[in-house]
């Protein structure tokens, strides 16, 4: 015979259709999420390693101030790799949007059509991000130098995944930065004045460990510079943010949605153990009987343990159907709109179901699990006497001389004090999602406000080598390096600009420079990213030189845009080993013209500066709705059946009340307005640590980025986050308040002990 | 301990009441033996005693009354026998099994195959039906009796596809009864299981406990403070503080229904 208490699953799941529901959907919901989520994760990295190795894309890069020489070349390939020619030209397509163009290749870095086809003769293929982020359609055309080139296909490069112009960019942009690629035949005809001396490289040995590949990219590098290169330019591939930012962000992006979306899965295995909790307090005397009756704790365990179970798994199946079927679309779009890509196939991933079956199922029981033992630890006596509290002698809170009406509802909140603290911790998560997703948008918006109202001159101008301009007018000249510095958090070197300052300049009057001045001022942003203080001593090397040397800090300039380090002219010029007159860029309030417009290498506006935001928003335009999709269904879950659960607990007293002679709106004041006070409490409440959670969040979201993002948490999101919360709140508080009108007088008081 | 009508010798049996008819358990063996049962509560200056040396024995298939005030023990000596509570000393003994020393998983096997228990307060699992109710008693026993037989005996055939809260109180005791008796134990314990019932209901309840003492021939303790209820036991104890203070035959015992207080 089967054990007739499983008849009751389905008629519990009826008459409390509503928090099964509510937690059923949120845990489709989240496993949803996770396992699509997951599923399109993998996809992109599975399309990424396989395009990498089909596509043969290069270890390491490097630019050259001039073709490399046979010697050098031969000098370099002996230590075990291949070069191959890599040269490019950057053509403007607008005042702020740049396209690089490579020569098709066919040894390296392999093209991947995406639609259409590769280009012949006065064609053109186009990387496809780029293509769509900035309108242009095959069909269209891109004139260089007066030829128009019809664009034949969209293309993905497997040293482009993620657009980035330069490698110390903030963000990748694909508004403003794009690749493409013609025929070696059309390439070789333009002018040599235009062309970039650029090179990749591929190790020979395939099967080098990181640690051998690190050290063959160094032995490489300073083979060259040994050789007498002139290097512009020079970038592993594992530094190549074009190459290996998909990398760092899906290898902290997946981490963060597996904690997060875990983290939901336990608080609902909590509010399982709560609902459980508050079923065996209600049953006590049913369990005591069925106890006396005969029934092992074993199989009181087992039958109150099934329902989490059932719900879990039957969650954990819709979910994962559509996490598979549904959630990928979305996700892929999120892929798409950042990073140029080969198309994806989305297939089961075995992680992924683990972490959406087993991993939500193991959570369930074993809290479960743990609650129901600690709750059937009781004698039969016990729960027939309804003698749950191990300790039977505690006694009652003391509580401040406040009105009847405050203590008493002290006594339910204290009451259902389980309750409560999950329901505050469900609020934080939510709040921290809300505020992620709210915050991120405003964020980035002050960030690239505050570039544009912190810029320093209207021009800054980077030259190839040092020349005079035409117009001189306010222009002062500047010295301008990169330099590379460790950066302990994310294991590896990031690059800093120095910036060589004239003694009086102008642009900076604050800082004072003296030519034989020693020391170095940090823009805020670097000094917090590596947690620098005046006093502090740096160590920086040259990448294009191994020279290492040593600054101290000298104070923290207020200055957003970018990872800086500010220093006299001449002393980066010593660093530098250059003349003390050496300059290679210009401030400049006016446009500047030179009789050579070839010596420019960049000129960066303010707007240059702060565009990288538009590719940023871009990226983060789901975030949002997402975020507040979440954070309510979140807010809703746990309010309905924690909420719930505390009227249905008091049903009994509640109909006592009544008896009493208490009105409805009496009573709701005793226990619907402890409810209130708990949400309202805990929405605000966990405002300081939410802003902790975003704080240190973004910490290590400072990690990938190349320069630093400062939190910017504007305030009227606090209140913004309370009134959403609340608003929430106030569809579950008329629907207790109908359900406490629903006790009945009598009914409640029959058939009492 | 008071004695009626001479010495206490026959253990099985009691002492006869002086207007009992004759009896017709004087053959059957013992079926429940209790020696020196003794069972205090807190400590200290704070410690009781609430069973204090209790010695007696039931034949099988009798049904005993124990009656007392409040405080008296008369549960937790009913608690005793039904493994629901601990004891610190003396011996009890049912079936030929002394279950007071065994462990919690053995007690638990003790209630499962031989008792049946009825509390006052019938607590019924409310998204069961009648049926399904008396099918969680069902399910523990190996050799359980013919369900449909039962709800007809209990009078509840008509009501077996009612939820508990569609019964009446009377009606959901005889579903708890049901429940207790489907495992057919050889030991049927009842606290006051008419304690919150009415005057006519309580006497159709006891009614159906008489028949199924008829029927079945299980052994039925009634726990209970309503002293008429004595005239339809083949036995009756009365505890005070702890004690046996009277142990009576019951050799005539009178049709529930025909009790009266």
């Amino acid at each position: 015979m089967k054990n007739p208490l499983r008849k009751r699953f389905k008629r519990d799941l009826l008459s409390n259709r509503g928090r099964y529901l509510a937690i059923f959907a949120m845990l489709t919901v989240t496993i949803a999420i996770m396992s699509g989520f997951l599923a399109v994760a993998d996809g992109a990295q599975t399309v990424l390693d396989q395009n990498r190795a089909d596509a043969k894309v290069e270890d390491g890069s490097f630019t050259t101030a001039r073709a490399l020489s046979r010697e050098a070349r031969a000098a370099v390939e002996k230590r075990g790799v291949t070069i191959y020619q890599n040269n490019y030209r950057e053509l403007p397509l607008s005042d702020d949007t740049t396209l690089r163009i490579y020569p098709e290749r066919t040894d390296f870095n392999l093209v991947t059509v995406i639609s259409g086809s590769s280009p012949t003769a006065d064609e053109i293929a186009l990387d496809r991000l780029f293509a769509a982020s900035y309108g242009l359609a095959i069909g269209d055309t891109v004139t260089v130098d007066g030829v128009p080139l019809t664009i034949t296909g969209t293309i993905s490069l497997p040293d482009y995944s993620s657009l980035f112009k330069n490698n110390a960019d903030l963000m990748m942009d694909s508004f403003h930065f794009g690749v493409g690629v013609v025929t070696p035949a059309a390439f070789a005809g333009w002018p040599a004045t235009e062309i970039i001396n650029g090179y990749g490289y591929r190790f020979d040995n395939r099967d080098l460990s990181i640690t051998a590949q690190r050290q063959l990219a160094t032995e490489i590098k300073d083979q060259l510079i040994a050789s007498g290169v002139l290097l512009t330019g020079f970038v592993s591939a594992e530094n190549n943010q074009s190459i290996a930012f998909i990398d760092d962000d899906m290898g902290s992006d997946v981490p963060m949605m597996k904690v997060l979306l875990s983290l939901i899965i336990l608080i609902m295995a909590f509010v399982f153990a709560i609902v459980i909790s508050s079923t065996i307090e209600a049953e006590a005397a049913i369990i005591g009987t069925l106890l006396a009756s005969g029934y092992t704790k074993a199989e009181l365990l087992r039958h109150y343990l099934t329902m989490p179970v059932a719900v879990t798994l039957a969650s954990a199946v819709l979910g994962n159907l559509i996490g598979y079927l549904v959630m990928p679309d979305f996700f892929k779009v999120m892929y798409d709109s950042s990073y140029s890509l080969p198309p994806m196939t989305i297939r089961v991933n075995r992680e992924a179901l683990l972490l959406t079956t087993v991993v939500p199922l193991v959570l369930m029981v074993v809290i479960n699990f743990v609650t129901l033992t600690r709750k059937l630890g009781l004698t039969p006596l016990q729960f027939l006497r309804k003698e749950l509290h191990q300790n039977r002698h505690r006694r009652a809170v003391k509580l401040p001389r406040i009105s009847f009406f405050s203590r008493f509802r002290l006594r339910v909140i204290l009451q259902n004090k389980a309750s409560y603290l999950t329901l505050f911790v469900g609020i934080f998560l939510a709040s921290f999602i809300l505020m992620f997703g709210l915050a991120i948008t405003p964020m980035i918006s002050h960030y690239v406000d505050s570039i544009k109202t912190a810029a320093v001159s209207d021009y800054q101008y980077l030259l190839k080598a040092p020349a005079e301009p035409q117009n001189p007018g306010s222009a002062e000249k500047m010295t301008v390096a990169g330099l590379e510095t460790w950066y302990p958090p994310a294991g590896k070197n990031i690059e800093v600009a120095f910036w060589g300052l004239r003694e009086d300049s102008r642009y900076f009057p604050e800082l004072s420079l003296a030519a034989d001045e020693t020391g170095v001022y940090l823009s805020d942003g670097l000094a917090k990213k590596l947690g620098a203080k005046a006093g502090a001593q740096l160590d920086f090397v040259n990448p294009y030189t191994n020279r290492e040397d040593t600054v101290t800090v000298l104070g923290i300039v207020d200055y957003p845009g970018g990872l800086t380090v500010f220093l006299s002219q001449a002393q980066l010029n010593a660093l530098l080993d250059r003349e003390a007159d050496y300059f290679n860029g210009y401030f400049s309030d006016q446009e500047l013209t030179f009789v050579d417009k070839n010596v420019v290498a960049t000129v960066i506006t303010p707007a240059e500066m702060a565009k990288f935001g538009d590719q940023m928003l871009s990226s983060f335009t789901q975030l949002a709705p997402l975020c507040l999709f979440a954070a309510v269904v979140i807010y809703l879950v746990l309010m309905v059946v924690l909420t719930k659960l505390v009227i249905d607990k008091n049903a009994l007293y509640i109909s006592y009340l009544k008896v009493f002679g208490y009105e409805t709106a009496e009573i709701s004041k005793l226990y619907l307005r402890a409810t209130t006070t708990v949400v309202l409490g805990s929405l605000i409440l966990s405002l300081p640590l939410v802003k902790l959670g975003i704080q240190g969040s973004f910490y290590l979201v400072q990690m990938k980025l190349s320069g630093y993002l400062p939190v910017y948490l504007p305030l009227y999101l606090y209140p913004l986050i309370v009134a959403i919360g609340m608003a929430s709140y106030l569809g579950i508080n008329f629907l207790q308040l109908r359900r406490i009108n629903q006790i009945p007088l009598a009914a409640a008081l029959k058939n009492r002990e | 301990m008071e004695k009626k009508n001479g010495p206490n010798n026959d253990i099985s049996n009691g002492t006869k009441n002086g207007t009992s008819k004759e009896t017709s358990n004087a053959n059957k063996p013992v079926f429940l033996e209790v020696s020196q049962l003794d069972k205090s509560y807190g400590s200290g200056a704070a410690r009781v005693k609430v069973l204090d040396g209790v010695t007696t024995s039931l034949a099988a298939g009798q049904i005993c009354v124990i009656l007392g005030p409040s405080g008296s023990g008369k549960s937790t000596f009913l608690n005793a026998i039904g493994g629901l509570e601990s004891i610190d000393g003396g011996r009890i003994i049912i079936d030929g099994q002394e279950i007071s020393r065994l462990d919690p998983a053995s007690l638990g096997r003790y209630r499962r195959d031989k008792l049946g228990f009825v509390f006052q307060f019938y607590n019924l699992i409310p998204n069961l039906t009648v049926k399904e109710n008396i099918e969680v008693g069902q399910y523990l026993s190996q050799k359980p009796l013919e369900i449909d037989a039962l709800l007809h005996t209990l009078g509840l055939w008509e009501h077996r596809d009612k939820f508990p809260n569609q019964l009446s109180g009377g009606q959901q005791q005889r579903c708890a009864i049901g429940r207790a008796l489907i495992k057919n134990p050889a030991l049927l314990l009842c606290d006051e299981l008419t304690g919150a019932l009415d005057y006519q209901t309580s006497k159709e309840i006891l009614a159906l406990v008489e028949t199924i003492n008829q029927t079945y021939h299980n052994t039925i303790i009634i726990v209970t403070h309503n002293e008429p209820i004595k005239q339809m036991a083949h036995r009756v104890l009365k505890l005070h503080d702890g004690r046996i203070v009277t142990d009576e035959v019951n050799d005539h015992p009178i049709a529930a229904s025909e009790l009266q207080w």
